[in-house]
């Protein structure tokens, strides 16, 4: 199936099976590695990216259903070479240690922040309730994304 | 393998008009793909359903609610309508997973998947809910939600019948309805037990009352025993009604071989609680 889509705002065409898995058409076909497959059934969290501006997991949705619609991945954060304020924050409160959820993690917040850029901390949690951390630390990433919130926030004064 | 993904719903009737063998549809895949999940797998037809925005749409017509089946479960829970006069419904759509599967799974692929642990047909029988289905030859039918869950489980739906959405009755200003589930975790759970209560309230007395047991067995059943016990009195009373006696007993007759039923059987006591605590 010939798909078009925004792929991190940037118009693509590609040929591929309409049943392959978005993780796999980002993963082996289009060489974007951030996202990560964990489970393949929709409970750790590591494959999250954005479709339509919604976090979505990358595992659960078929490449055909991606056609006419725009898909963000970690790749895509960040303009002109500066980190996004998410991954900044994230180095920054050591809200990282092995790193395979981070990608994840990030999207699940940017999806949050995009709807809401001065989230509760109830709402931060209930943003990354599906993101499982097995090393950093849930602490560390809500203090980063709260942090980041207060840069977009600053942003968007600006 | 075919595969296609209408956008209008006459391109949906044409292909089930014209392909031949057995039809799969699918919509947020938060099922169908979490079940195939490291398995080699293969349809013959697979049909998205996931751009028929005619299946996106929730409107109130006429004294009920129609929700597409394609309307996602954060869609549904965000609804002020829905918060408002459904709150049973907002309720179990808030609760479902976590905000991934929330943005992406469909009340329509959740009563097509027919878990017995899933917490929107509990809500729908609640609600009185019919569901719309269309089938091969283009005809439109409605059909008693009770009606398309089997009470071995799965669901009445033939081979290119598919779900078009549900329509509720809104109840009345005085209507009130309340869900709650237990799970393993507090959130991001499937339900281990599921209840469902809701009653008219004026003038401080219940009516009408009805009561939803999920996940107890195959397939989510009224409690009319429940319904009962509540009719009648006043709603300041609602908590010494009896109503988690009454669904502890029915839980043991139930499911009286079930190594879950000592659990169980307590349980709801608490999740009775709970539930009359948000009606
Ligand atoms: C991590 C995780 C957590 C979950 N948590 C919960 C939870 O808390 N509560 C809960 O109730 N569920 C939960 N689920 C189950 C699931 O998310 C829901 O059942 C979901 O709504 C399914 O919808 P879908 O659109 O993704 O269906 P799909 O996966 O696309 O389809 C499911 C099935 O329904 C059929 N189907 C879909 N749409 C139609 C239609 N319109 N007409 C006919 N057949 C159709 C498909 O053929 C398939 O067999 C969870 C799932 C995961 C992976
Ligand atoms: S790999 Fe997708 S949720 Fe775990
Ligand atoms: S940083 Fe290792 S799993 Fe989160």
């Amino acid at each position: 199936m010939k798909l078009r889509f925004i792929l991190n705002g940037q118009a693509i065409e590609l040929e591929a099976p309409p049943e392959k898995r978005l993780i796999d058409l980002l993963r082996e076909d289009l060489h974007l590695t951030g996202a990560k497959e964990g489970c393949g059934e929709g409970e750790c969290g590591s494959c999250t990216v954005l479709l339509d501006d919604a976090a979505v997991h990358a595992c659960l949705v078929l490449a055909g259903q991606i056609d006419g619609h725009s898909v963000t991945t970690i790749e895509g954060l960040g303009k002109d070479g500066d980190l996004d304020p998410l991954q900044t924050a994230f180095i920054e409160n050591m809200a990282i240690q092995c790193g395979y959820c981070t990608p994840g993690m990030i999207m699940a917040a940017r999806g949050l922040l995009l709807k809401n850029l001065d989230p509760s901390e109830a709402e931060i949690r209930n943003a990354i309730s599906g993101n499982i951390c097995r090393c950093a630390g849930y602490t560390q990433i809500i203090q980063a994304i709260q942090e980041a919130a207060k840069a977009y926030r600053k942003e968007a004064q600006l | 393998m075919n595969y296609a993904q209408p956008k209008e719903l006459c391109q949906l009737k044409e292909i089930l008009a014209t392909w031949e063998g057995p039809c799969r549809f699918v919509a947020g895949c938060t099922d169908f793909l979490a079940q195939r999940n490291g398995k080699p797998w293969r349809e013959e037809n697979l049909i998205s359903l996931t751009e028929l925005q005619a299946l996106r749409q929730l409107r109130a017509q006429e004294g009920a609610l129609y929700i597409g089946a394609l309307c996602t479960h954060g869609q549904i829970a965000a609804e002020d309508l829905i918060r408002s006069r459904l709150p049973a419904l907002a309720a179990a759509c808030e609760g479902v997973g976590s905000q991934q599967i929330r943005n992406r799974g469909t009340i329509g692929g959740s009563v097509a998947n027919a878990s017995p642990a899933g917490d929107m047909y509990p809500v729908l029988l609640l609600l009185d809910a019919q569901a719309m289905v269309l089938d091969a030859a283009g005809e439109e039918r409605f059909l008693g939600i009770e009606q398309l869950i089997l009470d071995k489980g799965g669901t009445a739906l033939q081979n290119k019948q598919v779900l078009l959405g549900f329509r509720i009755p809104l109840p009345g200003p005085y209507g009130k309805s309340a869900f709650g589930k237990l799970g393993e975790r507090r959130v991001v759970t499937i339900a281990k037990l599921s209840l469902a209560v809701s009653a008219h309230v004026q003038e401080g007395i219940m009516s009408g009352a009805r009561v939803v047991l999920g996940a107890a067995a195959p397939k989510a059943f009224l409690v009319e025993e429940g319904a009962q016990a509540l009719n009648g009195q006043p709603y300041a009373r609602r908590f010494s009604c009896g109503l988690g006696e009454i669904l502890s007993q029915i839980i043991q007759q139930r499911i009286s071989g079930r190594a879950s039923m000592p659990y169980k059987k307590e349980a709801v006591k608490g999740l009775a609680q709970d539930v009359l605590e948000k009606l």
